[in-house]
């Protein structure tokens, strides 16, 4: 007589599991309150930073951008259409600032960018 | 159905971890039955098996601020009742080899013949299969216990067992397939009255 596949999967299924002692859970919480209780590692931001520091940012940006159209000079023609930003970057005052707020938006963006692929990556495997 | 009986596990966590410790005795009543049939599958004795358990439970609460909830808790906890097990059957030297060698038929054979003296009493399809779980290797007995009972996949088995789910599947089935030889041994002319 042999056992088949499907009478093994259906005992496995049913199988009940052991039963610790009556006292176990008693014992686990007395040997718990012995120890440090758990604090949680992961410090809450609080939302309002968060916003705070994109609202600097964009304002930085806009900034930037809104100073650098006023400091340039549009010309604009109907029988030669021609846009001339003549905005010399090294003259200005900002121009090492601006870099500086364009390297950090970049590392910001790639370090996102990161976490994208990584959390897409996970959950493909 | 009480308030703390309708939580959720991460939430039961989430107390713990902002002061509520007692609420832990809630996690433990959980999962106790599980952490103590995998703690039971590698020691063989409910000694041993209790003391395992108690360890994951004590190990889980130290880490429980550690626990990212990237997977289930089951399955983190399962991880630390699988490493518990292992470096316990480490200090103690146990053999955790398979019966398949022929010290191990001998111990087959003792066993069976025990076991037919109590057989009248114990007449179950149950006692059957527990027998012959205890004599697979504890990591086929541990594979097959969470597969089935532990409502788990092959990739969280993997995860809690540091394995990919390829090798799983692949223990899984050699597993399956030495659970029924062990039971066909066991059985004998009884396999008829089981199904």
């Amino acid at each position: 007589m042999k056992l088949t596949d499907e009478a093994i999967d259906e005992l496995l299924k049913s199988m009940e599991l052991e039963e610790p002692s009556m006292s176990f859970t008693r014992n686990v919480m007395e040997q718990a309150k012995l120890e440090m209780p758990p604090v949680t590692l992961r410090t809450k931001v609080d939302k309002r930073i968060i916003y705070s520091i994109a609202a600097v940012f964009l304002c930085a940006i806009t900034t930037t951008v809104g100073y650098l159209f006023t400091n340039s000079h549009l010309e604009y023609s109907i029988s030669n259409a021609q846009l001339n930003f003549s905005f010399a970057m090294e003259k200005s005052t900002y121009s090492l600032l601006l870099k500086a707020l364009l390297f950090a938006d970049l590392i910001i963006a790639l370090f996102y960018f990161d976490k994208f692929l990584r959390r897409n990556l996970n959950s493909y495997r | 159905m009480s308030y703390m009986q309708q939580q959720t596990d991460e939430d039961l966590i989430a107390e713990v971890l902002a002061g509520n410790t007692a609420v832990y005795s809630e996690l433990v009543k959980r999962h106790q039955r599980f952490v103590f049939t995998l703690a039971i599958r590698f020691a063989k004795n409910r000694e041993d098996a209790e003391e395992i358990a108690q360890d994951c439970f004590i190990k889980a609460y130290r880490g429980l601020a550690t626990y990212k909830q990237s997977s289930k808790f089951s399955t983190w906890l399962y991880t630390i009742t699988y490493t518990t097990a292992m470096s316990f059957l480490r200090k103690k030297r146990m053999n955790t080899q398979s019966i398949d060698d022929e010290e191990n038929t001998l111990q087959l054979e003792n066993h069976v013949s025990d076991f037919n003296a109590n057989l009248v009493e114990q007449k179950s399809a149950h006692v059957y299969l527990n027998m012959a779980i205890d004599m697979l290797a504890p990591e086929d007995a541990v594979i097959i216990t969470l597969f089935y009972k532990g409502e788990q996949s092959l990739d969280e088995i993997g995860m809690a067992l540091s394995m990919t789910s390829n090798t799983v599947k692949v223990k899984l089935h050699r597993a399956r397939l030495k659970l029924k030889e062990k039971l066909q041994l066991l059985l004998k002319d009884e396999v008829k009255e089981l199904i």
